[in-house]
């Protein structure tokens, strides 16, 4: 972690909390392009933001950096609020990002984004959800494996592991997709 | 194929090289999902919505006294949370507390707003005086914002560098806005007053009398408030260290005796142009600012209540402008500034420009030649009446606040386009009964959307308080008319309308 936000996250856990503006101002459009590459749909990405950073601000005693850096730790907080976001519109199936989602449900997306991600989603929708994050963190993000593995919660060796088992398991299907898969690994 | 792509299919070759055969498909692939990245409408009325909602949840979270568990991370870093001066005041003064009155003030460099009632400071604009007034370079403050006669001369100073370079021809500018709706945030706003009188208690009568000298007992002095600290190192490079304690001040500065000064056996005009720097000495401002950083870093420097440091370019814009840039006079020393901010918002000067913890490089050592505008953070905050969106407006549209220019239509004239504002702060002086206040002013930033391309233009945005009293009393500030150009005079015969020189008859005599 850089010196300068190690220190300015010191000094919010001092008590001086309006410090945290200077972390809002180098991640907020971060963590909204992350929740937005998740959700579609503006309005959300933007409550979804305002709740990532408001847990993040009122948690920050509880942050340390032993336990990893603060941007992976931000992610995490981003990542599972869109998760539980999205676990309010169906219980009987797991739905942890707009890809799962089925064109009938209530989520709104807008219009624009979703025919722009029309013939991508062919490719998307044929990964699992972790596969897919992956995917998104590494080309749309522009997170390194590592930041993946941190926010992810796995090792870099584990998300090679998957790699070989989902080869495994989709090597009969379309080429164009197994190649897709390849750019899961490290 | 771009960085990004190739970068990921080195990451796949690494893994396995037969990964080479799909390299077509690949970047196909990896191309499309680029490209296919959405657009995100990042809204930035939303980035400053959210900002300010956090801000004012921070301050709750504060006021609840919400004291954070220590952890091992802030532990280590005490050093840094105790601050040069507060050190420095256990080791000398440990006995002697800061009072005022019976209120105990503390002398921090940490940001402390204590608030009072509305209008607590009387008039904003009681006076218009000299500027200058109790502000000296040589005390260790900064100098006030000057009053140029004209938007095309501009003197600075970075600390070394000052130059004035006079344009051939006074430019009028007018200012048209062109953006948003303005909205006036609130009927009332808060102008913050920096707290000064921190000087230590009668108790230093005692600490006095502890000194022992020959000539003069100190311990007589009643009343004594201690008012300056001063120290130099007595090292190659060495400083002085200055703490004003009245004004809340302190600096650093070369200890001149210990710094190697290239033209001190110049003789003539060719010694110093040979010691003159050139343009390409000057480093790129990452390089300026690391030196800028690592010195805050290893001098424990608190920058609590500062963003990201900026190198201050105007020295280059100058040069960028300058007719004959081989003679262009390099300046010796570079301002890095660590823009002062109040509760996430940035302070600027009067003239848009950044302004806060000055920190001077020397280029041609690559050394930190001094610390200036390092004060301490003590407010007392007071609500004041807001102008109403046309008054400020019509303030941007002239020019913006202490915009003392003439505008002359039948001239050269240029029109400046205003994008919409940032609501931020500007610092401002009051002079009241010989005395100067600092205040903190709530106000609009007006960026500039086409700056002129004319040398000697010294505003970076316009700004415009949004205190109602100000703008009043800006209305009736003077109007400076430019310095009409001299003509070449003749050195020849007077000319037919002055009389002959004067012939003394003596022959009377």
């Amino acid at each position: 972690m850089e010196v300068n936000e190690q220190q300015i996250i010191i000094n919010c856990q001092q008590g001086n909390l309006e410090e945290f503006s200077r972390l809002y101002d180098k991640y907020i459009k971060k963590i909204y392009n992350f929740v937005y590459y998740r959700t579609h749909h503006k309005e959300t990405a933007e409550d979804l933001t305002s709740q990532t950073f408001t847990k993040c601000l009122e948690n920050l005693n509880k942050f340390s950096d032993k336990k990893g850096t603060f941007s992976s730790w931000l992610y995490q907080i981003a990542r599972n609020t869109v998760i539980d976001y999205y676990r309010t519109f169906k219980k009987e199936t797991d739905i942890d990002d707009v890809w799962d989602l089925q064109t009938d449900d209530d989520a709104p997306r807008d219009v624009d984004t979703k025919m722009k991600l029309e013939k991508i989603a062919e490719y998307l929708k044929l990964l699992d959800k972790e596969q897919r994050d992956l995917i998104i963190m590494r080309i749309w993000d522009g997170l390194s494996y590592k930041e993946i593995a941190a926010i992810a919660k796995k090792s870099e060796a584990s998300l090679k592991m998957m790699f070989s088992r989902t080869i495994k398991r989709l090597k009969e299907k379309d080429a164009l997709a197994l190649i897709l898969l390849l750019l899961l690994i490290e | 194929m771009n960085n990004e792509i190739q970068k990921i299919l080195e990451d796949l070759y690494q893994i396995d090289k037969s990964f080479r055969k799909y390299e077509k498909q690949l970047i196909k692939i990896i191309n499309e999902l680029m490209v296919s990245r959405p657009e995100t409408k990042f809204d930035e009325n939303f980035r400053q919505e959210l900002k300010t909602k956090l801000l004012y949840r921070a301050e709750e979270l504060m006021k609840k006294g919400n004291k954070l568990t220590f952890n091992l991370m802030n532990l280590k870093n005490i050093y840094y949370l105790a601050g040069v001066v507060a050190i420095l005041l256990l080791i000398i003064v440990p006995t002697i507390y800061l009072t005022k009155q019976g209120a105990v003030i503390p002398l921090s460099f940490n940001l402390n707003i204590s608030k009072t009632s509305d209008n607590a400071f009387g008039s904003l604009s009681a006076e218009q005086g000299d500027k200058s007034a109790n502000l000296t370079a040589e005390d260790g403050i900064g100098a006030a914002a000057p009053i140029v006669a004209s938007e095309n001369i501009r003197v600075q100073g970075g600390g070394g560098g000052g130059y004035a370079m006079p344009a051939p021809d006074f430019i009028s500018y007018s200012y048209i806005y062109s953006g948003g709706e303005i909205t006036v945030p609130a009927d009332k706003m808060e102008v913050l007053k920096r707290i000064k009188e921190a000087g230590l208690g009668p108790n230093l009568e005692a600490f006095l009398e502890k000194f022992s000298f020959d000539s003069v007992d100190l311990g007589k002095f009643a009343g004594s408030k201690l008012q300056n600290i001063s120290f130099a190192e007595n090292k190659e490079f060495g400083y002085i260290i200055n703490i004003n304690m009245e004004e809340g001040a302190l600096v650093i500065y070369e200890n001149y005796l210990k710094w190697p000064n290239p033209f001190k056996d110049c003789g003539d005009e060719k010694c110093y142009q040979q010691n003159q720097l050139k343009i390409s000495d000057i480093p790129d401002d990452q390089t300026i600012i690391n030196i800028a950083n690592k010195f805050v870093n290893e001098y424990g420097i608190n920058t609590n209540g500062y963003g990201q440091p900026v190198v201050d370019s105007r020295w280059r814009q100058s040069y960028e402008s300058y007719p004959d840039q081989e003679n262009f006079y390099v300046p010796d020393t570079l301002s890095v500034i660590y823009p002062q901010t109040i509760n996430g918002q940035p302070v600027y000067d009067e003239s848009g420009y950044e302004q806060g913890l000055t920190i001077n490089i020397n280029i041609r050592y690559n050394k930190v030649s001094n610390v200036t505008n390092f004060f301490s953070q003590n407010y007392q905050s007071s609500a004041y009446q807001t102008a109403d969106a046309d008054t400020i407006k019509a303030s941007a549209e002239n020019g913006g606040y202490h915009n003392y220019l003439y505008y002359d239509a039948s001239g050269q004239t240029d029109e400046l386009e205003l994008g919409s504002p940032e609501l931020a702060y500007i610092k401002i002086w009051n002079y009241r009964s010989g005395q100067t206040d600092e205040l903190i002013v709530p106000a609009y930033i007006f960026p500039l959307l086409n700056p002129p391309a004319a040398p000697g233009f010294y505003k970076k945005n316009v700004v415009v308080p949004l205190i109602k009293e100000l703008l009043e009393a800006d209305e009736s500030r003077p109007i400076i008319e430019p310095m009409p150009l001299l003509k070449e005079s003749s050195a020849t015969a007077p000319s037919q309308d002055q009389p002959a020189e004067t012939v003394i008859d003596t022959t009377d005599e």
